[in-house]
């Protein structure tokens, strides 16, 4: 599944080592592919946020192809590409794996690319400072109202245990259900109970309708909770300059080696040479083209870049107008390792990922492509 | 992969183990071989750093006699010597002629050599006269549960037509 929803490219990260309340920034981009599988939720309502492990940080702006994304987005587009950027800050200090994600109704979030950030100094020296726009100022916004918050449920709960004492005291369930079957109710709601209840239930209207008027004093200019979705255009999508078509793809079961049967055309005007498959965050370089190479960001998490690469059949550029047949072998024990290989058992065994060309000066195409997938066991005698 | 089962320490770098016996089943295994013939083990390295030290395989019967060596001794049916694995794989095809218990060795050379054991059973999977003996397990309890349901009943209808009487 996660090689036919989201891929995510150009990510990168601004810093990897970093204090308790400084910034960096985690950018990037991602496809939402094509042919996007059944089994998934569209990508009708999205959010896009972070993935840490426990509150290792804060997220401080996000914003999806420019736009702030304080709130969900609806109906992103299937086949178009968006650019993210997330202003995180260092909460408490350790090393932390960090990732980009791209939350979905109804199918949840799909992680990007992780990075291990690591955070020093003291995490009690952590402060969430800001100014509201009434001009109020937080010196922190993680313990702003706290005292309150604690206070009302200490309230709420001393009314709500008195309350339960006072029945809890009497008799309870079978000599209450015996008065019942006797037909004697008026037995069981005595007159101080009448006025105990009355009590209670004005404590309880005083204390809602006391509490609104206070909050309403204190914080006069209120703006309500945003659950309104937001829509933003994706990004301009680039020419078509190359198409792949998968004719047969299969995945070596033990040797961990995906072989793909490609028929490439090139309906750009300049030559391209193959230079990346990527999928579900693990890239696989043509290491003997030094624009693929260059592209890989040093930030990059090198456990998702394989070690020996893409092998090709032919590595000679794809000239303007033609058409060529190339297999395209990817090798390496992260497949294993990120679980990605649930062809034996899938009832919908199909893989999808994003094929890298290169012009001779280095720009870069970007293509589509995926297709049904067989697992074989090649090396069985 | 925090909660792997099949994972495989030696010195501090981890390993995941799978097997596999695609001529009699899509499965994959974790520990014990169900069936004797053709296999193949695979192991994936879990820790990046393993990909640039040697690592050396010894598949051997463990007779629970002889000490097992990190060498090609005569118990060993396969001996990998060290040599790198750069992508992060090992693949081991062997075949086991005969059931019973083996032991896996593997090796690294970093700052001296560091081994981990990983015995293992082989042919004691879902033989015939194992099924068979299940489904006769089955069968008598349902034959038996059959028996006792049936004397209930009719003791009941007894004493019943006792009380009538």
């Amino acid at each position: 599944m996660r090689t036919r929803t989201v891929q995510f490219y150009d990510v990168h990260f601004s810093k990897t080592d970093v204090k308790v309340n400084e910034r960096f920034e985690l950018t990037g981009k991602f496809r939402l592919m094509e042919d996007w599988p059944d089994a998934v939720t569209p990508p009708d309502i999205v959010f896009v946020s972070s993935v840490s492990p426990g509150p290792t940080i804060a997220r401080v702006e996000t914003y999806l192809n420019g736009e702030p994304a304080r709130q969900s987005f609806a109906k992103l587009e299937l086949g178009r590409d968006y650019d993210f950027r997330m202003v995180l800050e260092g909460r408490t200090s350790g090393s932390s794996h960090i990732h980009p994600s791209i939350s979905i109704k109804g199918s949840g979030p799909l992680v990007g690319p992780g990075q291990w950030i690591n955070i020093s100094g003291d995490a009690h020296s952590f402060a969430f400072p800001i100014k509201t726009m009434t001009g109020l100022q937080i010196d922190d916004l993680q313990t702003f109202g706290l005292t309150n918050a604690i206070g009302w449920h200490v309230a709420w709960l001393a009314v709500a245990a008195a309350w339960l004492l006072f029945w809890l005291v009497r008799p309870l369930f079978l000599p209450r259900w015996l008065v019942l079957q006797k037909g004697r109710e008026d037995l069981l709601v005595s007159l101080r109970d009448t006025g105990v209840g009355i009590i209670v239930a004005a404590i309880v209207l005083v204390m809602v309708f006391g509490g609104y008027v206070r909050a309403n004093q204190e914080y006069p200019y209120n703006v309500p909770l945003q659950s309104g979705l937001n829509k933003v255009a994706p990004r301009p999508a680039s020419p078509a300059d190359a198409e792949v078509k998968v004719i047969s793809a299969t995945y070596d079961v033990p040797g961990r080696s995906m072989r793909l049967a490609t028929r490439i055309t090139n309906k750009g005007s300049e030559p391209l040479s193959i230079g990346e498959l990527t999928t579900a965050n693990i890239r696989f370089l043509n290491q003997g083209l030094p624009a693929a190479i260059a592209n890989v960001d040093p930030t990059y998490p090198r456990d998702l870049v394989a070690r020996t690469g893409l092998e090709l059949s032919s590595d000679t550029p794809i000239n303007p107008g033609e058409t060529r047949e190339v297999l395209v072998e990817a090798t390496d024990a992260v497949w294993e390792l990120e679980r990605l290989v649930s062809f034996l058992t899938d009832v919908d065994s199909k893989f999808g990922g994003l094929l890298l060309l290169y012009t001779p000066n280095g720009k870069r195409v970007i293509a589509e492509m995926g297709g049904p997938i067989v697992p074989v066991f090649t090396e069985l005698k | 992969m925090e909660a792997d089962q099949c994972k495989l320490k030696v010195d501090s770098y981890f390993m995941h183990f799978t097997g596999y016996q695609p001529q009699s089943s899509r499965a994959e295994f974790c520990e014990d071989i169900p069936e004797v013939g053709r296999t193949i083990i695979v192991l994936d390295f879990v820790d990046e750093s393993l990909r640039d030290i040697p690592v050396s395989v010894n598949l051997a019967r463990d007779d629970g006699v002889q000490r097992m060596e990190m060498t090609n001794t005569p118990s060993s049916i396969l001996y990998i010597p060290p040599r790198k694995y750069p992508n992060g794989t090992i693949k081991i095809d062997v075949n086991f002629e005969k059931a019973g218990r083996y032991v896996g060795m593997v090796a690294i050379e970093h700052r001296g050599q560091s081994v981990a054991n990983f015995p293992f059973d082989v042919g004691r999977g879902w033989s015939l006269i194992r099924l068979l003996a299940w489904c006769l397990v089955i069968v008598s309890g349902a034959v038996g549960t059959f028996l006792w349901a049936r004397r209930r009943y009719s003791i009941g209808r007894e004493l019943s037509w006792a009380n009538h009487r």
